[in-house]
């Protein structure tokens, strides 16, 4: 009797326990991001835009057609590189067993990452990798909100011929300065495309591998060939390194284009006035003006002390869009969920916040309408501005074009 | 043509920083005979060392760089003393194993202890000479690197005077050359030892400081960028070759400078290990080494 009684006892404890699991329904995703290394600021930030979508939702009641599952995220580093980003994949589907993978940073990473992914039938979402090729595979299962840096080129180029031609300023020269990666190499494919199209000739072509012992050499190359504009493709460390390398040297410019690398927080916190009339592009800014824009931002602020990166805002709007996608679906099984945001358009906040609304074309990739941005100085301090197209343009504030000379600032 | 000399100029100026950074690992080599794989780390160690002086304490970047070597000597002499000689009092062998697998060991500690306490994050300092231009004509000095230089070259003189003149000089490269013979002329060799990784670290902290009134501060940038840098060129110049260093140094910032100007950086950074196998492949010893420099 007394060892029936134990028996039932245990059983009811087992049941108990299992029933209580169910009770905490949880969904596992998984991250990859360069939490460590040179691209770690990033990466962190990158988390940090997540971490505060995930408390949202979860407080919100997690996701009710799974009967208020909450959301789990398994944050793995890739270090930037992408042999690590691979085998951090295959960890997360193989070992961890998630369905749905976010991240990277790095198109370098991305692109072998989500060819894993897609072999596994797993969902790989990308807010932020812009490496054209990444969704031009025929891929089923990966998905990109970022613009295609393709794109940030095109537009760049369009507005250079439009200003030149207003202001009747030539721009017949142009310079590359890129990072060897699939980022910089996807960029330089593009601009060889668009400013061809613009008749304007490449007279530098300035391919170098991150990590810059010494910016010198390049900017004396880029002095040298006496160029009308600049395009620069890199991340952090080496924008700050040319940045300053730039000033330190007085190389004039009529304009610097970034490839939507200028606006990290590190940069600007680092190269403060000298990045005054750079030129940039991006599909969201702080001070953009759609409706919940500041205030996801103003949260953001307080919470980590920095303003959101456009990086920020994908990887936070991201999160809303994974998440009512499993709300429709009411399952993290990625073939209905990539059916749901092939066929979705979603509206209404947050993502209202990044652009009028989100969709997901065939081959999984966000249309995305982009603004020219240019760091000026507003009441004393550096801040990237809207100019560009002039109606969107922050009210006001016009671009300023040819830059004016290091002697004269 | 003065463009040409711009870009042999700018390469000499970095070069002979890359040989100040290199000097510390030649010298460690030459007489202690430990393959230093923590030199990138000390390299940052330095620079965030700086960094911390120039930020909180002086605005001074002299008395910065004053402030760092005590700390570098210091941390130097913890790592000889304190891990490297039990090591060589315990092994009987010339050239331990052990010992380059523990300095391997101490630059990841190094480098993960910084990023939790520095953190992740690239930061510039602002020191007089930051940004700093002489202009002759359409010649144009930048002058932190001429600094740079200048500190470079008066250090591989006092280098170069301190072991071949003084005493002290004369008892550390006894203990280079044959470490019995001079235990028995009253040399103590695991004290020379630990002298002398403090003074290779103290080099080493002099050439990061001066560093960081053009570059960023970072963590890992010393094993990542100037690590690497530093072993090549002390291969190509002649391990514990101390002419070697320099010579190295300005060969490859050379190299980087005027390949940057004609084919592109990626170029350079290819032609920096095409020459290096190149010389290797000439002369093994590297272009100054020898088995016994002094």
């Amino acid at each position: 009797m007394k060892r029936i009684t134990v028996f039932l006892l245990i059983i009811v404890a087992i049941l108990s326990i299992t029933i209580f699991a169910a009770a905490e329904k949880v969904v596992t995703f998984g991250n990859i991001l360069p939490l460590t290394g040179t691209a770690a600021p990033v990466g962190i930030e990158g988390r940090h835009a997540r971490e505060m979508a995930i408390e949202e939702i979860n407080a919100a009641g997690g996701i009710k057609s799974m009967g208020g599952a909450k959301i789990e995220m398994i944050y793995r580093d890739s270090k930037g590189n992408p042999q690590v980003g691979v085998s951090e994949t295959e960890r997360l589907i193989t070992v961890d067993k998630v369905k749905i993978i976010t991240g990277t940073f790095q198109s370098g990473v991305a692109y072998p990452s989500t060819a894993v992914a897609e072999r596994y039938g797993v969902l790989f979402f990308c807010p932020v990798p812009s490496e054209p090729r990444i969704t031009e595979r025929g891929f089923k299962y990966v998905f990109r909100l970022a613009e295609k840096t393709s794109w940030r080129v095109r537009d760049e180029v369009r507005f250079l011929v439009d200003v030149a031609n207003k202001k009747g300023i030539s721009v017949k020269k142009a310079g590359i300065v890129y990072e060897n990666t699939a980022y910089g190499l996807g960029a330089k494919a593009a601009l060889d495309e668009y400013l061809a199209e613009a008749n304007i000739s490449i007279t530098l072509d300035q391919p170098f591998a991150s990590g810059l012992p010494d910016a010198l050499p390049i900017v004396d190359s880029i002095r040298r060939a006496n160029l009308d504009v600049l395009f620069y493709i890199g991340y952090s460390n080496d924008t700050i390194l040319l940045i300053n390398t730039l000033a330190e040297q007085k190389v004039n410019l009529k304009a610097f284009f970034g490839v939507g690398n200028m606006q990290e927080p590190l940069v600007m916190e680092n190269l403060g006035s000298k990045l005054e009339y750079v030129i940039d592009v991006a599909p969201w800014v702080p001070d953009i003006n759609r409706p919940g824009a500041k205030e996801i931002n103003q949260k953001y602020k307080d919470k980590y002390g920095n303003n959101m990166s456009p990086e920020a805002m994908k990887a936070y709007v991201g999160m809303y869009i994974l998440k009512e996608a499993l709300e429709i679906v009411g399952t993290d099984n990625p073939d209905d969920i990539i059916n749901v945001l092939r066929n979705t358009k979603f509206t209404g906040w947050p993502y209202e916040a990044y652009q009028d609304s989100v969709d997901f074309d065939e081959n999984g990739q966000a249309q995305v309408q982009l603004v020219m941005l240019q760091a000026l100085n507003i009441d004393g301090k550096i801040e990237y501005t809207t100019v560009y197209p002039e109606h969107v343009a922050r009210e006001g504030i016009h671009y300023i074009f040819p830059m004016v000379p290091w002697e004269d600032r | 043509m003065v463009a040409y000399l711009q870009a042999i100029f700018n390469g000499i100026t970095m070069g002979s920083i890359y040989g100040l950074l290199a000097l510390g690992l030649t010298l460690v080599f030459g007489i202690i005979r430990v393959i230093n794989f923590a030199h990138g780390s000390l390299i940052s160690l330095a620079m965030i060392v700086t960094f911390f002086w120039i930020t909180r304490i002086t605005s001074n970047f002299i008395l910065s760089i004053l402030l760092t070597i005590p700390i570098v000597f210091f941390i130097g002499y913890v790592i000889q003393f304190g891990l490297i000689n039990p090591v060589f009092k315990k092994v009987k062998e010339r050239e331990p194993i052990s010992v380059l697998l523990l300095t391997a060991g101490l630059s990841y500690l190094l480098d993960n202890l910084m990023q939790i306490i520095y953190g992740p994050f690239f930061r510039t300092v602002n020191t007089p000479i930051t940004g700093l231009t002489w202009k002759i004509g359409s010649f144009i000095i930048s002058v932190p690197r001429f600094t740079g230089m200048i500190v470079s070259i008066s250090m591989f003189i006092f280098i170069w005077f301190l072991l071949k003149y003084t005493y002290f000089g004369k008892s550390i490269r006894a203990v280079g050359q044959d470490r019995e013979a001079a235990r028995l002329m009253g040399i103590s060799p695991l004290h020379t030892y630990a002298i002398t990784f403090a003074l290779g670290a103290t080099l080493t902290g002099i050439g990061a400081s001066i560093l960081t009134s053009f570059y960023y501060v970072h963590p890992t940038v010393g094993s990542n960028v100037f690590g690497i840098k530093a072993f090549i060129i002390v291969v190509l110049g002649g391990l514990g070759s101390i002419p070697g260093a320099l010579l190295g140094g300005i060969i490859v910032g050379i190299i980087e400078s005027l390949a940057t100007q004609y084919f592109s950086s990626i170029a350079a950074t290819l032609l920096v290990f095409l020459i290096f196998l190149l010389i290797l492949y000439i002369k093994p010893s590297g272009l100054l080494g020898s088995k016994f420099e002094w």
